[in-house]
């Protein structure tokens, strides 16, 4: 695999009533089979960026390529993963696991591929239940099957863990990591923490507070290193993304 | 004395249990009238027995045909109101420009109370069969129609994104979101409309007719036939029963995520 998967072009998007552009002329390419982390000061147009890379959203100019062409829900595969989970509360896990097989290939998923996936996520017991039974981070895993079990040709992630307390959310993005290496699926993921962008983005994108626009751009040598967390160079990048979004939010 | 109950009827099998309590109830309310008619001892209140042997009598030959054209009525106007309201109350809360014209017609007529179009039905329509299913038909429809609505505004914007996100069709996002987000509300509001409906049906059947419930009971009452009319006044009461009960019943069933949780 060669090229971006990835790919905004010069993106700008603005809301029905509102003035200002909340993103501007955005660039930005993601590598095939890398992981690309947006951090940026809160309302700066990390979740339009990724609705627009869903097609949820109609671009004022510019557009966003997956896989080479023009991004279409209908004939690619897109995992996006809205920061509320999505999960249907009046479907079973099983169910809510198969939805994205089911909607769309209008097929059954095969069930010993959903078996495994919840095995491999440590909700193997919990099929039958409905969301409404379920602690956060278990529906969280229960979004992440969904999510992996499509093997989409992008994975959009918004704010993923930021609803889990913070042991919870080290495990998740643990078992995240986990799955994103069987199968190194592109993935752009959205996150308020410092932290969580440098243990999961190969690339880091800090965003300007208005308009969209990128601040800075970072090749991560830290990027699923867990361990980094308690040396110096991981303290270096974490002080300097802090000090990029502070500069940011100004 | 209520945790004794519960540990014991939990020890019952699911169905069991409402059957209990509904008996349990309905042996209260019979001592209760027992006890009511051994004291005032008149004509006016007969005892329990003596109505069910009554009942016993007449329920093949008479009360059964109006009972009959009671439910019929009911049904016609519940089915003509849900087929009309549950599609006018889903395309209102799915496509905001539409629900923008029809709300305010909807506001203007949700509050009225039906029973004050009698008048204006009876002169439209005549005293027949016509006006008492629009009547029922009235009064479910808007309960319906805002209900349908409601829970459609209520869906996340998030959930219709994740369906998007995969190119699903409006059939998929009909099944799998809109119909099973719409249920719990719908059927509450059948269940309440459904209450307000038999009363009033009772009352429309007091004129332009000589079957129903109501022409039964009123006719009953007239004639200073008591054993009949509490005969008639113990089956519309069971018709309700029925009619709530199979309406619960169909919720427990087909919302049962509803109850996630709290099992
Ligand atoms: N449907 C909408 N109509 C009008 N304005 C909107 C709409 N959705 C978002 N906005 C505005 O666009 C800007 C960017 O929103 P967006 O949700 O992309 O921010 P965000 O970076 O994801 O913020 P957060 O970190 O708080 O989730 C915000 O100022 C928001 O108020
Ligand atoms: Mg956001």
């Amino acid at each position: 695999m060669s090229g971006a998967a990835l790919e905004y072009q010069h993106v700008s998007v603005r809301y029905p009533g509102v003035a200002d552009h909340v993103v501007c002329d955005f660039s930005l390419a993601v590598p095939a089979g890398s992981t690309c982390a947006i951090i940026g000061p809160s309302g700066c147009g990390k979740s339009t960026l990724l609705k627009a890379a869903a097609d949820l959203i109609h671009l004022d100019s510019g557009k966003v390529m997956v896989g080479g062409k023009p991004t279409d829900p209908k004939s690619q595969r897109i995992g996006y993963m809205p920061q509320s989970y999505g999960l249907l509360p009046w479907r079973t896990v099983d169910e809510n696991i198969a939805l994205g097989i089911r909607v769309k290939y209008g097929t059954k998923a095969d069930s010993a591929a959903v078996e495994n996936i919840k095995n491999r996520l440590g909700i193997g017991d919990l099929g039958n239940r409905y969301p409404g039974e379920l602690s956060g981070g278990q529906q969280q895993r229960a979004a992440l099957a969904r999510a992996f079990l499509l093997s989409p040709d992008v994975l959009l992630m918004d704010e993923p863990f930021s609803a889990l307390d913070a042991i919870t959310r080290d495990e998740m993005q643990d078992v995240f990591l986990s799955l994103w290496n069987s199968g190194h699926v592109t993935t752009l993921l959205v996150t308020h923490y410092v932290d969580e962008a440098i243990y999961l983005g190969q690339k880091i994108v800090v965003l300007s507070a208005r308009g969209g626009r990128i601040l800075e751009q970072i090749d991560n040598p830290l990027f699923g290193y867990r361990k980094a967390r308690d040396g110096e160079e991981f303290l270096a990048m974490s002080s300097r993304l802090r000090g990029l979004i502070k500069k940011a939010a100004s | 004395m209520y945790m004794n109950m519960r540990k014991y009827t939990r020890m019952l099998p699911g169905w069991l249990r409402p059957l209990l309590t509904a008996a349990i109830a309905a042996v209260v309310l019979l001592i209760l009238w027992q006890g009511v008619a051994v004291m005032m001892d008149a004509p006016i209140v007969p005892r329990p027995l003596k109505v069910f042997e009554r009942l016993g009598l007449i329920f093949s030959g008479d009360i059964a045909a109006h009972a009959g054209l009671s439910l019929w009525r009911i049904a016609a106007g519940l089915v003509a109101a849900v087929g009309i309201g549950y599609p006018l109350g889903l395309v209102m809360g799915y496509v905001k420009t539409v629900d923008k014209f029809l709300a305010p017609i909807v506001y203007l007529l949700y509050p009225v109370p039906k029973i004050a179009l009698l008048p204006i039905l009876m002169l439209l329509c005549g005293v027949g069969e016509i006006s008492k299913v629009l009547m029922i038909f009235l009064i479910i429809v808007f309960q319906v129609t805002v209900a349908v609505r409601d829970s459609i505004r209520a869906i996340p914007e998030e959930t219709y994104y994740v369906f998007r996100s995969l190119g699903a069709s409006f059939g998929s996002i009909f099944s799998d979101v809109l119909w099973p987000a719409v249920l719990p509300k719908f059927i509450t509001a059948v269940r309440v409309a459904m209450a307000t409906a038999i009363s009033v049906l009772f009352f429309t059947e007091t004129y332009g007719t000589e079957y129903g419930m109501g022409y039964f009971i009123m006719d009953a009452w007239l004639r200073v036939n008591y054993l009949d009319m509490y005969a008639g006044i113990v089956v519309l009461s069971v018709i309700g029963l029925l009619l709530f009960a199979s309406i619960d019943f169909i919720e427990k069933h087909v919302c049962a995520w509803q109850y996630a949780g709290k099992r």
